[in-house]
């Protein structure tokens, strides 16, 4: 039976059926006019209330349950409510209850309209007290005003509210009211009173509510209950004398289990009155004050039958096989929890304890509810005084799921790192966290940022440690550092002189911002530091004044005009104290006058006035450093985080309470000095300026080109120090802030590199970074030499330090920069390596002798900058040398080349085609160059190969003029399952011997593919002087982006540009096994079958009839004659490409039913056929089209029969042999909520050409469980276990148990899979799309491991089928794909078995698309 | 309290949507519920059932508990207040009762009897509060209203009683 209209269920089905959104909406529009005709045809005489009273109440109740239904497709309805209304008055209780559903769902209560229906309402409300008496009626009475409360409820619109709330409390409290009336008003007033807050007294409606808590309907306890607590929750102490009554409740149903049958939810007495009633005791966190035992008052024993019954729900709380049963169980537990939370400190010590260790359980399990709920709470309890430290004995496990691949789970899991991190194990918590950020996703890396930065400052014993944590953050996620988090920096460097933190900061951040590529925040802080403390340093080599606006100036335009506004503040600092900087500063401030950005213009204006207009004093007091900052209660970055999270967030919370080293930092700050109130004027002087300089921006080409040659060596290798004597002695004397040291040391000279030796330094830093061994610094003291060598990601590094002076090298001390990208261990002669922990005095160098330094490295991440390595010593004659050097350890150091045959190669190249994995440049030689020649490409050719260590490929070169190479780029870091992760790099130089050109092509795919793109990158140039060049060249490995190579004229021209990084060549490996069909043309006809094919008009588009008059699938074929040949491999040609390979299979039955097919071709070398099925009917011999209606047999005894079909039957067939691990409930059943059923077949088979594994696993709802007993956790030979076909639920212990990715990254590489083809069970073609990223992150990993996605067929019915339809084009990621769909385009509805799984003959054409995917054919 | 209900299947088409607060006008309720099928299809059953608060149109601090059963996913907008794993139970309470309902609820009985499912919805949740949660006490309710609807019907003459839809689907009888 349905209520619903035959009308409406046309309209319906028309909705469905339109092929397009404006199809649908061109039918509501014409349902919607005709609707308005009806409702108002013009010429009848509407009724009084607007309704029309010539329409029948089935004609009124059908069009308005279009309105609505068309309402919920999202289609505005602003008309037909007089109906609606209409319905509500009537009589009849059929039309009464569309009328209040409409009601709800159409009209808000704030709707004018709603005032004529007020007497309609109340008089529903209020219609006669039932009388049990009166039977029938009173039913239907009791009906009414269920309708009238539901619908009040759902509305609340204030006037109504106003209107009708006495009747709703009358009605609760009314001992005629029945049951199911007292419900529903109990819930409406909880509504009434929720939207209009205050509307009932508490302290006269609290007695009224002790009534009702005496109720016995469980029912109505729960409703009561909701009312309650939102009663409670507005006026709490009105109601705390109902605390007795509730714990009553409460016991009876924990300790007693006193519950009627249909309230037990799966054998636990109604849960959600359980939760209803600890959450109104949460509301009163003093209740069991001074609970001890024994102790309490007469009258007072409901405290301790409290304690007990949350002990018993502690203590005795099940883990139960039902999923149902354990959440209703686990809710209870989890609400009990949190009532011990509420209780805090008050709370048995006992019972924390125990929830403790029970949370400690649930966050180390599997299921991602009991998981996320775990931490969340557990980050609740850690709150409570005294609980921090047993919540940190959980920290390993929750950093473990800090990595969990679901977003809720991380962020709880980051909540709970954040609640329990305190001084003991902050460095460890943070540095975890920072390492974490580097791979977090977008999403969570804000969160992360601030969370971070949070803690670094709140538990930083060392403040260095939180300056370098917070440039860390930035240099890793700089975009999501926001300007709260370095306002901070800056603010705590400000606030704390004491120690040497300003100097250190100024330091660390002058080395921070001296690359040209670093984050423009970075330069920010930078800017804004050196500009207040860089006096601090200004003595240090290399650090003056100068090279302090060197190092920031570099930077003028690439940043935006904030930075510069920052920058012109900084500027005017450094000019005011260093008098070499004014020349320098002048002409910046002498163009940004103009500027149009406005603060730009003002500034500069200001600081170039303010000498003339102020006196010298005035000027000095001016730009002298900012007083310390005002500190505020909350920092800004716990106002973002009470934004983000709320008042309740137990991180909050945690943010909110000062930290013992902070209070003991505050307590110093403030003994130092007083405060002022200057962070409003840094936060002002920061204004995000919206307009751009223009004219500034446009041309920051030329401005680079202008710059000198020192600044460029500078950047380079080795750094000149040029400034080190002379002035740098000369500002010590002017500033005069040097310490005790300084002073002593006066007296002494200072030795830096020399400007003429640079040039021959970078020489030979670039024979170094080509040549295992050479000479990297030499004068007339000191000779540096070095060797080295590498394997993979691993290098030795030995530096020799001899002696070449007349005397001792005092003081020798060597300090090697350990950066985040090399892991490194060193080792030397004694005293010699400076490593930063102490003053350490040096070791002493005796003539002709040598120090040695041993370096033992691996690499962990791409990286674009040689390791620096600064030497220094005295001499006898009191000098003091510093040399700051490079190591020369570059990128390409870990090249390794890459051969690839040509298939693989253009199958990657293809693969990667696109914008973002692409990098491009065009090069034209200069005019006087020579012309190119072959000669001149195999120079091209040996560049790559030689210089820059490529795998050259040539086989994809098929004329002279083009060069292709592979290479890859080990590190030794590892990805999540250890791993370790490459990357790889793809290049082609094509010639253009007639234009004199070249174009240089690289490809790369990679997730963080731009900051790959930055960080390493591969230089190659084209030049006749490419001898001479090739070293400069791998010294401008190191920098990345641009190569400006100097040509004799010493101009600077671009020559070419090559970037190319991407995190692992998938299948660099597995290609080795694709073996392209071509070697012998005789051997052809055995492998692969030619056959005639006809068109025929009984075949759709794309399909031909065989000899045998079997439909073939030809594809994109042209169709121009009337026979074509279609290429097919033949059976030997399926064993040849498929020997050697293991081919899984993962997805629901139509996925099996292809891997069934395939199983079955290379069993029987014939499409299956109709009598494989068994059929009862005796089928044609060739028949291969079954339809269903031919098929007698269900599909659980099929499914049988294939089991077996696919496996050895002893006598005919010992080539093959399978494995079924299967079972399916019996009667098998498909029931929304209980599908349970894990199948795996694994099918070995031997060929001539060797053996063929094929494996499918069952995965319908994108979960994958894998009994131990079974491949790959057990022999494939292995006895124990079920025989096929006997699969049962029992005696199975599962080994592996998850999702599709974790199946990949688990299972696939035991299994030894050289191909995957996977859909995601009924997983929609979204999921698909975000899958293919997660496949590609896979495929970077296992390169050995062909992965492909598998399209869902487009089944036979509407109701799926838009969901179903696949285009590759449109994944998110570019993943190999196998499209199944395009072959069913047009098929008839007779191919298909049912409406989702194709017949033999389409399968078998799946089978020809998979293999000449896994076999490329050669098509001459 | 529960800011809202939305049935949606696999793919994004709304089945029942239901709001108890803050959201009025059909074009913000349509971009709501692109947002949480957005945000829901797009995570593999074997993640939690929980989203955090990304629906600006229900304000902060708002959490998604969802279930996806073959071909509909079933998410509740929920806040602070409610129990987590409660308002799964919820849920898995509003699918038996459809599931006793319709024998074997599919997809399809959600859209022809769209009645329906909001009367039983309106037993069970009211006014985003919990109503009642016996399975039994649910079907009487609707069985009582269905007697009376049809009495009514009767009085009013010729029965408008129609066909019922036969066809089913589901993520497939076989598979």
């Amino acid at each position: 039976m349905s209520t619903q209209a035959r009308g409406l269920n046309n309209f319906i089905s028309d909705l469905r059926n339109s092929k397009s959104k404006q199809e649908e909406s061109a039918r509501v529009e014409v349902e919607l006019a005709k609707i308005r005709k009806k409702f108002n045809p013009g010429d009848a005489k509407l009724a009084a209330d607007g309704s029309n009273p010539s329409l029948s109440s089935y004609q009124r109740k059908k069009y308005v349950w279009k309105l609505v239904y068309i309402h919920v497709l999202g289609y505005e309805v602003d008309f037909g409510h007089a109906e609606v209304l209409a319905l509500v008055r009537s009589k009849k209780y059929s039309e009464k209850m569309v009328g209040y559903v409409a009601l709800s769902l159409l009209l808000r209560g704030s709707d004018p309209i709603m005032s004529t229906i007020i007497d309609t309402m109340k008089a529903d409300l209020t219609t006669a007290p039932n009388n049990p008496k009166r039977g029938k009626v009173s039913v239907k009475n009791d009906a009414v005003q269920c309708l009238a409360l539901c619908s009040l409820a759902n509305i609340s619109g204030l006037e109504l509210i106003q209107a009708m709330h006495v009747e709703v409390q009358h009605i609760l409290v009314s001992r005629t009211s029945t049951e199911q009336v007292k419900k529903k008003s109990a819930l409406c007033l909880l509504r009434l009173t929720r939207t209009s807050p205050n509307l009932i007294s508490g302290r006269e409606f609290a007695p009224h509510m002790g009534q009702l808590l005496q109720e016995k309907h469980l029912g109505v306890l729960t409703s009561v209950m909701s009312l309650l607590n939102g009663l409670a929750l507005q006026q709490t102490t009105d109601y705390e004398v109902l605390i007795p009554h509730v714990v009553h409740i409460l016991s009876m149903l924990v300790m007693k289990k006193a519950c009627e049958r249909e309230y037990l939810y799966y054998q636990t007495p109604s849960p959600w009155l359980q939760i209803k009633l600890i959450k109104f005791l949460q509301l009163y966190p003093n209740a069991i004050e001074n609970h001890d035992i024994g102790m309490a008052a007469a009258g007072n024993e409901h405290v301790n039958q409290l304690i007990n019954v949350v002990s018993k729900i502690l203590m005795e709380t099940d883990v139960s096989d039902s999923i149902n049963k354990s959440n209703a169980d686990h809710a209870i537990l989890f609400e009990a929890v949190d009532l011990i939370v509420a209780w805090g400190t008050t709370c048995p010590i006992v019972l924390r304890e125990g929830a403790m260790k029970l949370l400690g359980k649930f966050i180390s399990v599997r299921e991602p509810n009991i998981r996320y709920l775990g931490l969340s709470t557990m980050a609740k309890l850690a709150q409570i005084e005294g609980s921090v430290e047993g919540a940190k004995n959980h920290q390993a496990t929750v950093l473990v799921s800090l990595k969990d691949a679901d977003i809720s789970v991380r962020r709880r899991a980051l909540d709970l790192l954040f609640v329990i991190c305190d001084t003991d194990n902050a460095e460890r918590i943070v540095d975890e966290l920072v390492a974490h950020l580097v791979v977090a996703d977008a999403s969570i890396r804000e969160e992360m940022v601030l969370k971070i930065a949070i803690l670094a400052e709140k538990y930083a014993t060392d403040l260095r440690w939180y300056v370098d944590t917070i440039l860390k953050l930035i240099s890793i996620s700089g975009d999501y550092v926001s300007d709260p988090i370095w306002h901070r920096v800056v603010q705590i460097v400000t606030n704390h002189p004491q120690g040497d933190l300003q100097g250190y900061a100024a330091a660390t951040l002058f080395v921070a911002v001296a690359p040209i590529r670093c984050h423009e925040t970075t330069v920010r802080v930078a800017a804004y530091i050196l500009g207040e403390f860089g006096f601090l340093i200004a003595e240090r080599p290399g650090m003056s004044g100068d090279e302090q606006f060197r190092v920031l100036h570099q930077h003028w335009f690439t940043v935006d005009t904030q930075t510069r506004a920052i920058l012109i503040s900084t500027y005017a600092k450094l000019a005011n104290l260093y008098e070499e900087c004014r020349p320098l500063v002048a002409p910046v401030f002498a163009k940004s006058k103009n500027s149009i950005d406005v603060e730009v213009q003002q500034r500069c204006v200001e600081y170039a006035a303010m000498r003339e207009a102020f006196s010298p004093e005035a000027v000095e007091d001016l730009l002298r450093e900012m007083p310390p900052f005002e500190d505020k209660r909350r920092s800004a970055l716990e106002l973002r985080l009470l934004q983000t999270e709320g008042e309740n967030s137990a991180t909050v919370a945690k943010a909110s309470v000062p930290s013992e080293v902070e209070q003991q930092r505050a307590l110093l700050a403030a003994q130092m000095f007083s405060s002022g109130p200057i962070e409003e004027d840094m936060a002002n002087g920061m204004q995000p300026i919206e307009e751009q300089d223009d004219e500034l921006v446009s041309k920051p080409s030329d401005e680079h080109v202008g710059e000198d040659e020192e600044a460029e060596a500078r950047e380079i290798g080795a750094d000149p120090s040029g400034d080190v004597d002379g002035e740098g002695e000369g500002e010590a004397e002017e500033h005069n802030t040097g310490d005790v040291v300084q002073d002593q040391q006066n007296t002494r000279v200072l030795v830096g590199i020399p400007k003429e030796l640079i040039p021959a330094m970078r020489k030979a830093f670039s024979n170094l970074c080509t040549s295992p061994s050479g000479v990297l610094f030499e004068n007339s003291m000191l000779q540096v030499g070095v060797k080295h060598e590498y394997v993979g990601a691993q290098g030795r590094i030995s530096v020799f330090f001899g002696n070449l002076h007349s005397s001792p090298l005092q003081n020798f001390k060597v300090r090697v920069d350990q950066p985040d990208h090399l892991r490194m261990q060193m080792q030397g002669t004694q005293d010699l390596i400076d490593d930063g922990e102490y003053d350490s005095a040096g070791c002493t160098v005796a003539t002709k002798t040598q120090a040695k330094l041993m370096i033992l490295l691996e690499v962990t991440a791409p990286f674009d900058d040689a390791p620096s390595m600064r030497i220094t010593f005295d001499t006898e004659e009191g000098e003091h040398h510093d040399y700051p050097l490079r190591l020369p350890l570059v990128a390409t150091c870990f090249m390794e080349p890459v051969n690839l045959d040509p298939g693989a190669f253009m199958q990657r190249w293809k693969s990667l085609e696109g914008q973002d994995r692409e990098c491009q440049e065009v090069m034209k030689l200069p005019p006087n160059a020579p012309e190119i020649d072959e000669q001149y490409m195999e120079r091209v050719a040996k560049i790559i190969v030689d210089g820059l260590k490529f795998g050259r490929c040539q086989g994809v070169d098929p004329t002279p003029w083009t060069v292709s190479g592979a290479a890859t780029f080990r590190t030794g870091a590892q990805d999540m399952n250890g791993n370790n992760i490459n990357v790889g790099c793809l290049v082609r130089v094509e010639a253009n011997p007639r234009a004199n050109a070249f174009r240089v092509t690289t490809r790369t795919l990679h997730p963080l593919c731009s900051k790959a793109i930055k960080n390493v990158s591969l230089v190659f140039a084209l030049t006749p002087l490419w001898n001479e060049l090739l070293p400069s060249m791998a010294e401008n490995l190191t920098k990345g982006g641009v190569l400006y190579c100097p040509l004799q004229t010493n101009k600077r021209i671009v020559l070419g540009i090559v970037l190319a990084t991407y995190i692992a060549i998938s299948n660099i490996a597995s290609l080795k096994h694709i073996t392209v069909e071509g070697e012998a043309a005789t051997k052809k006809t055995l492998l692969i079958n030619v056959v005639a094919c006809k068109r025929s008009n009984q075949l759709p588009e794309q399909w031909c009839m065989d000899d045998n008059d079997t439909p073939r699938y030809i594809g994109d074929a042209d169709f121009n004659s009337s026979s074509i040949a279609i290429r097919h491999y033949t059976h030997q040609g399926f064993e040849k490409c498929l020997a050697g390979k293991t081919i899984v299979f993962i997805g629901d039955s139509t996925v099996r039913y292809q891997f069934m097919h395939l199983v079955g071709f290379l069993k029987f070398q014939r499409f299956m056929r109709c009598q494989d099925y068994n059929m009862s009917k005796p089928p044609d011999d060739e028949c291969y089209l079954i339809g269903f209606k031919d098929l007698h047999h269900d599909w659980t005894s099929w499914y049988k029969q294939s089991t077996i079909m696919t496996g050895s039957d002893g006598k005919h067939d010992e080539q093959q042999h399978s494995l079924c691990d299967c079972f399916r409930p019996d009667p098998f059943v498909a029931r929304l909520h209980s599908l349970k059923t894990y199948e795996y077949r694994f099918v070995k088979r031997r060929t001539s050409y060797g053996e063929i594994n094929i494996i499918y696993l069952q995965n319908f709802k994108d979960r994958i469980r894998m009994n131990q007993d079974y491949p790959p956790f057990s022999s494939y030979w292995s006895t124990r276990r079920c025989k096929t076909g006997e699969c049962g639920d029992s005696n199975r212990t599962f080994a592996f148990d998850g999702d599709t990715n974790s199946t990949f990254w688990t299972v696939l590489p035991r299994l030894k899979a050289t191909h995957v083809f996977t859909n995601l069970g009924w997983g929609n073609f979204y999921q698909l799309s975000e899958f293919s990223c997660k496949m590609e992150e896979f495929n970077a990993h296992h390169p050995d491991i062909n992965t492909y996605l598998l399209s869902r067929l487009p089944s036979k019915d509407g109701v799926f089928a838009p969901h179903l339809t696949f285009d590759k084009n449109k994944l998110k990621c570019k993943v190999n794909s196998l499209d199944r769909a395009v072959i069913n385009k047009d098929v008839p509805t007779s191919w298909y078995w049912d409406s989702n799984h194709a017949l033999s003959i389409l399968n078998e054409e799946y089978n020809h698309q998979l293999t000449k995917a896994i076999c490329p054919m050669l098509t001459t | 309290m529960i800011k809202g209900i939305i049935i949606v299947n696999n793919s994004g088409k709304p089945r029942l949507v239901k709001f108890y607060q803050n959201v009025f006008g059909e074009e913000r309720q349509q971009s709501v519920i692109r947002r949480v099928f957005q945000q829901v299809s797009t995570r593999p059953d074997s993640f939690c059932n929980y989203l955090e608060g990304s629906v600006p149109e229900w304000g902060e601090n708002i959490k998604l508990i969802y279930r996806h059963y073959a071909t509909l996913y079933f998410v509740f907008a929920v806040d602070a207040q409610e129990s987590d794993l409660g308002i799964l139970d919820l849920i898995q309470v509003f699918v038996e009762a459809l599931d006793k309902r319709f024998a074997n609820v599919c997809e399809l009985d959600l859209i022809f009897h769209s009645d329906k499912v909001h009367y039983i919805l309106d037993e069970i949740v009211m006014g985003g509060m919990v109503l009642e949660t016996n399975i039994n006490s649910i079907l009487q309710a609707i069985n009582d209203q269905e007697r009376m609807h049809n009495d009514s019907m009767r009085k009013a003459g010729p029965s408008d009683s129609v066909d019922t839809i036969s066809t089913k689907l589901g993520a497939g009888r076989n598979w």
